[in-house]
């Protein structure tokens, strides 16, 4: 058990930067994102009897800090649609966060599945097989999701461009 | 990794500087959050009011048309409630205004313990409203969520058409009375009750709010209970939450005093 917290803990070290890149594509807010990475190891280093053992501790991690991310945006959603004042600005966004926005309403737009597999192949340079085991899916389908993802995405930039 | 530069994806999260703190993670993982001396805690004050207005959320938020048999809860079966660690028990049934209610709760495996109220026998369930929060005196499993426990909580839902507005929510075993007082100036004081054994040490209270609180017309960014308090026999201060300065739902019991 020890030994997998050690393991826990190198990947956090090795792979920090990645895992809070790869989260704050998915939060978009720096703090959130940083929270999200901490809440993830967390949880694995809680729950890592859990883990079977059978495949790789990246992807293992990852499942937990997707779940972390997922976690905190439900919670943002339901406390910003219960007190929509909270967190509004009355400032105008700059020209490259426009560009941000463009980009995060395509990547909204994809099915979820495909958002995870794009940025678990980009962010955290997973291959196949790592993919298919954080996503629980087959490792034969991957290629045609990340296709799928890439192809939806171009369009709707594409059609923003228009 | 092989990201082009100009590809979206580089857009969408910039390289920012990391901040690596592996004790923190720990902390996090051991049910404590630490902060370090001096620093802010990750989310600023806003963000601590944020994750406080989730009670209030899961029963303002969430207009459910549904009422459930007791095999078929309505929060169980919309798929969108923490998994139960055991079959919800009925904590008590009362009546308010005319209109049968039941408070039910459950140990879920991820989120401490999930408290609701379902209006009794109406044939749709508007009113109904949920929430989950780790309680103290509620058993833990390996996966709930590494936040700290609370020593009191609420759920508290506005007057719809077909139910009158309510507040409920568990307390530390020790409260035999609850004082709530609203941001509109009004306090209720209301008895406790105890909940079913397999819950754990934890005891609940539910109320019909007084006809002085509005919550529909509350200002922005004010929560609408401003300090809840647990009172022992004595009417000594044992839980105590004031949802505008607490920190991840955690007030000292000083605040309450």
């Amino acid at each position: 058990m020890n030994r997998l917290l050690g393991e826990i803990e190198a990947v956090y070290r090795r792979r920090g930067a990645d895992f809070f890149r790869f989260a704050l594509a998915r939060i978009g807010e720096p703090e959130a994102a940083h929270d999200a990475v901490q809440e993830g190891f967390a949880k694995a280093v809680h729950s890592r009897r859990s883990y079977r053992g059978t495949g790789s501790v990246e992807a293992w991690i990852a499942r937990c800090v997707i779940n972390a991310a997922h976690d905190l945006l439900r919670r943002r959603t339901a406390a910003d649609n219960a007190d929509p004042g909270i967190g509004s600005s009355s400032l105008g966004p700059s020209t490259s966060e426009i560009d941000v926005e463009i980009v995060r309403a395509a990547v909204m737009q994809l099915p979820q599945r495909q958002r995870n597999a794009l940025f678990l192949r980009f962010y955290l340079d997973f291959d196949y097989a790592a993919i298919a085991e954080t996503l629980g899916i087959e490792v034969g389908t991957v290629s045609a999701t990340l296709h799928a993802a890439r192809a939806a995405l171009a369009e709707q930039l594409q059609e923003v461009k228009r | 990794m092989t990201p082009h530069h100009t590809d979206p994806l580089e857009t969408l999260a910039p390289e920012l500087p990391w901040a690596p703190d592996w004790a923190d993670v720990v902390a996090r993982a051991r049910g404590r959050r630490r902060h370090p001396a001096g620093a802010r805690t990750r989310f600023g004050p806003t963000k601590r009011r944020r994750v406080l207005v989730l009670v209030l959320v899961a029963a303002v938020a969430v207009p459910f048309v549904a009422y459930g048999a007791a095999s078929d809860w309505w929060f169980l079966s919309s798929g969108a409630s923490p998994r139960p660690v055991h079959a919800p028990v009925v904590v008590k049934e009362g009546e308010w205004s005319g209109h049968a209610w039941q408070l039910v709760a459950y140990p879920s495996t991820t989120d401490g313990l999930c408290f609701g109220v379902t209006p009794k026998g109406a044939a749709a369930g508007e009113g109904a409203g949920m929430a989950c929060a780790p309680i103290a005196g509620v058993a833990r499993t390996d996966e709930t969520k590494a936040t700290p426990d609370m020593t009191i909580t609420y759920l508290i839902s506005g007057s719809s058409r077909d139910f009158p507005a309510y507040v409920a929510g568990p307390v530390v075993d020790r409260a035999a009375e609850v004082e709530i007082r609203f941001a509109t100036g009004g306090a209720l004081r209301v008895p406790t009750f105890a909940g079913a054994r397999s819950l754990g040490r934890v005891r609940f209270y539910a109320a019909e709010l007084p006809a002085d609180v509005h919550l529909g017309s509350r200002p922005t960014n004010r929560a609408p209970v401003e300090r809840l308090s647990g009172l022992d026999s004595s009417g000594t201060v044992v839980a105590c939450l004031v949802p505008g300065t607490a920190v991840e739902g955690i007030s000292p019991l000083s605040d309450c005093r």
